[in-house]
């Protein structure tokens, strides 16, 4: 063995030289990407990814919905392994197996979803998992004085004044997010990414969050800061990666960084689309329109209306207020104000129940758990939403479902074995074709689709497309709520764009680019107030 | 294509099967014991397991409709009592009034108590477990009050028709298993052939996505609560006429789990979304034919619960053996 080792050490040579020479190259550097790829099932969501940031230093990261940023992030936390490809620490080469990995690696991440015990308190918090406590290991006491004091110099490193024994939950999202960056520097993280960090706050709370991350910045923390919001990025970021389809496909140094450039690189250069059909609008009383509606009573007003015939797309990053819109139009949440027509009339509508004998239909986002029921048949979930209408005076008539469900198998191409198989035993695709089937057996004079193609192989997408394209055709007014750009493209006559609860824009014909709504999408430079472009945001 | 009729809908195979099986396991307690202590299969014995089944299975198909609709309801028991010693005050001295009249009040009682509970779930949004909690301790405790804690009983020879109602028999049959009868095939057609008893399987399997398709949750689930109620009442009424006394401390004392129980036994998720009213019967029936056995074994009744919850367990195991292994295929 002993005299094998210098032949080995010689073969590795060279590759010692490599981590040598990066060491060197900069002290800096605290972490590195090489080459990093991830697939999912029939979606290549990173693709030889390589990035490096340096201690001190803060790097965006932008992309359309779906460029794999959020793939990126849950690697870096752990959470996610990467198929290829290496990712160093110091230098160091370092595979995450688990969560638990990545901190002790001292990569924190600040997520939209805060992971913190709201009935803790703010100390409580700081300290999850490794409280100081006195008395022996078998009967740890908790040495809450010494909590509160530690807890307090935290704090005081975010510039958050509450009480260490404050409840957590009672504090509002803004400062929650502070006490997990503290959490986070407590655990003597040194790279904190930020993943949309400002997506639910005010103004000047996320003006105080960046003036917050500038600081860490200035202590030598290394940031990466995850935003669809372009105007920050610019702000804060010393260098910006911009992602799209899972490809690193550019990085701009802060003078390079302008709106125009990002959104070019994160939009790219496309195939056009197979040729759409002539388009069916019919000029007549519109088949959905929504005047004056107000989620709540300080949200903006939405204003719009859609033809027969006629599939309007809405665009906006994700959080955008477009699925809150669509509920409350559906009646599942409660409006606070405006008014909805169907075909010219005025109609009530206080729930479901209302909404579908109105002529509506929704295809909502979460086909598993809000579209269909898994472990009901085929027949049981395309017959849902007409059973009442099915039966005479209540009876359920078994034959009548099966004929229904029949003729959608035939009509949308559900490819099964048996009508009594559950949902659950479906591909995506065609589940998503019974949750479609359930609503067009209602016949609805309008449509309202919720990110339709979520999770559905490409060939059902096109099945799909080309079905909504054929109800549009028959006079069908389809609302396409979609955060896939290419979707929005293909299928829509016209876009709706929106942007923090607002309509941001309306785009039609030429105006219909990928460009045109990215700007809308994330609050464009040289756009007016989204208020005063609600009000002209309908014909 | 040409459709495919050999199978029925995917809940029901499921459902059968397990109450296939469960009558099969009734069968072989039933011979086991028999052929062991023959006093098992005398008529008295027979009668007696058919009258506590047909009882005990009233409740236990209102709390089915509940499970299966997604819900719980603990309230069974304390239900028992509190009726039982409504009833039976009515009736005596003091009040006087007619059997129907009285039958009419504690119905009308049992309904509100139900639908109290299921507004109080759905508009609230509280857990029924919580809810129906409160019922279970706030019946019980009301029952003592009124009572005084002391037993409630009627002379069988002043109120011959709630005696016959409990005690009495048809044809050598006793009289509750024709109301069972009468109360399943009803409620059956109910659950498996009406479209609101569709939408209760519905909301047990996904409350969400039967919201989002037009089925009006709330009042559908209010139905079940006060379904459960009724039927409680019901055997309330019977039970206090076979026993013909109630005592307001330990009437319908575990009922409650009795019917959870059956409805296990008898197929149903507590998860929501499965069973069938027909097993719940007869896992009622393997609950009673299970406290024969401890005694015609001539163990000591102390043994009924530890032998009730082996056997749940039992089922319980089994079931999600097999789910395993044919989902793994």
């Amino acid at each position: 063995m002993a005299l094998l080792e210098p032949l080995f050490l010689a073969a590795a040579l060279p590759r010692y030289a490599a981590i040598y020479a990066a060491v060197t190259a900069a002290a800096l550097t605290c972490l590195d990407l090489r080459r990093v790829s991830k697939s999912f099932p029939g979606v290549r969501a990173l693709q030889d990814v390589s990035l490096s940031l340096s201690a001190g230093e803060v790097l965006g990261i932008v992309g359309e919905n779906g460029a794999g940023k959020s793939t990126l992030i849950k690697i870096l936390g752990g959470i996610l392994r990467p198929d290829a490809g290496e990712l160093l620490i110091d230098g160091q080469p370092r595979i995450f197996r688990r969560v638990r990995d990545a901190i002790s690696a001292g990569i924190a991440l600040i997520h939209q979803e805060l992971n913190l015990a709201p009935a803790l308190t703010v100390a409580e918090n700081l300290y999850l998992g490794k409280q100081p406590h006195r008395g022996p290991w078998w009967f740890p006491v908790t040495n809450r004085r010494k909590l509160c004091q530690d807890s307090s110099l935290e704090l005081e490193r975010v510039g958050l004044s509450v009480s260490p024994r404050a409840q957590l939950g009672r504090l509002d999202l803004a400062r929650q997010q502070l006490v997990e960056i503290a959490k986070a520097l407590a655990d003597q993280s040194r790279i904190l990414v930020f993943d949309e960090p400002t997506s639910s706050l005010s103004g000047p709370e996320a003006d105080r969050l960046l003036g917050i991350i500038e600081e860490l910045r200035r202590r030598g923390v290394a940031i990466i800061y995850v935003s669809h919001r372009l105007g920050e990025i610019q702000r804060i970021a010393d260098r910006v990666v911009v992602l799209r389809d899972g490809r690193h496909v550019g990085t701009l140094s802060k003078s390079e960084t302008t709106h125009d450039r990002l959104i070019s690189l994160m939009v790219g250069r496309r195939l056009e689309f197979a040729d759409r059909q002539g388009s069916a609008i019919r000029r007549e009383a519109a088949g959905l329109e929504i005047k004056n509606l107000r989620l709540a009573p300080n949200s903006p007003e939405i204003n719009f209306s859609i033809q027969p015939g006629e599939i309007v797309g809405f665009a906006g990053i994700v959080g955008a207020g477009r699925t809150e819109v669509a509920r409350a139009v559906f009646g599942i949440t409660r409006r606070h104000a405006g008014e909805i027509r169907v075909h010219g009339q005025v109609v009530r509508i206080a729930s479901p129940v209302d909404a579908i004998r109105a002529g509506l239909a929704l295809v909502p986002e979460d086909r598993k758990s809000l579209g269909a029921i898994l472990p009901l048949s085929i027949s049981s979930n395309v017959s849902l939403a007409v059973l009442g209408r099915l039966g005479r005076a209540g009876r359920y008539n078994r034959r009548a479902e099966r004929n229904v469900a029949e003729r959608f198998r035939g009509l949308l191409g559900i490819r099964t074995r048996s009508l009594n198989a559950t949902v659950l035993s479906l591909s995506g695709g065609n589940q998503q074709k019974v949750v479609l089937a359930k609503w067009l057996a209602t016949e609805p004079k309008a449509l309202i689709l919720d990110e339709p193609t979520r999770g559905v192989d490409v060939g059902a997408k096109q099945e799909i497309y080309r079905l909504v394209q054929q109800l549009g055709q028959r006079g069908m007014a389809v609302m396409l709520i979609s955060s896939e750009m290419e979707e929005i493209l293909a299928v829509c006559d016209r876009v709706l764009v929106m942007h923090q609860g607002a309509i941001a824009g309306e785009l039609t014909g030429g105006d219909v680019t990928e460009e045109n709504i990215m700007r809308l999408a994330v609050g464009g430079v040289d756009t007016p107030h989204p208020n005063e472009v609600a009000a002209n945001g309908t014909r | 294509m040409e459709p495919d009729r050999r199978l029925a809908p995917a809940q029901f195979t499921e459902a059968s099967l397990q109450v296939f099986v469960m009558c099969g396991l009734l069968a072989l307690l039933v011979f086991v014991t028999g052929w062991w202590n023959p006093q098992f299969l005398s008529a008295y014995s027979l009668r007696s397991v058919l009258r506590d089944t047909a009882i005990w299975s009233l409740f236990a198909l209102g709390q089915a409709i509940v499970i299966i609709s997604g819900g719980i309801d603990l309230s069974v028991g304390s239900l028992i009592a509190f009726v039982g010693v409504l009833a039976l005050m009515l009736l005596g001295d003091d009040f006087g009034l007619a059997l129907p009249t009285v039958l009419v009040i504690v119905s009308s009682f049992a309904v509100f108590v139900g639908v109290l509970h299921g507004s109080l779930i759905c508009g609230l949004n509280l857990q029924p477990f919580l809810v129906t909690l409160c019922s279970l301790l706030i019946l019980r405790g009301l029952a003592r009050v009124m009572t005084h804690d002391r037993t409630v009983s009627f002379d069988a020879g002043e109120h011959a028709l709630l005696r016959t109602l409990g005690a009495g028999s048809l044809c050598g049959v006793p009289i509750p298993v024709f109301i069972l009868a009468g109360a399943l095939v009803p409620l059956g057609f109910f659950m498996h052939h009406t479209v609101p008893g569709r939408y209760l399987y519905a909301i047990g399997s996904n409350v969400d996505a039967a919201r989002y398709s037009g089925v009006r949750v709330n009042a559908l689930r209010i139905v079940s609560y006060a379904l459960c109620s009724l039927l409680t009442a019901v055997a309330a009424v019977l039970e206090a006429g076979d026993v013909a006394s109630v005592p307001p401390s330990n009437a319908g004392l575990a009922y409650e789990m009795y019917g959870i129980t059956g409805a296990v036994l008898g197929g149903c998720s507590l998860r929501g979304g499965q069973g069938s009213l027909l097993g719940v019967v007869v896992g009622m029936a393997t609950l009673r034919v299970i406290k024969s056995v401890v005694i015609f074994f001539n163990l000591s009744t102390y043994w009924t619960f530890a032998v009730t919850g082996l056997v749940l367990l039992a089922a319980v195991v089994v079931d999600s053996l097999v789910r395993a292994r044919s989902q793994s295929r």
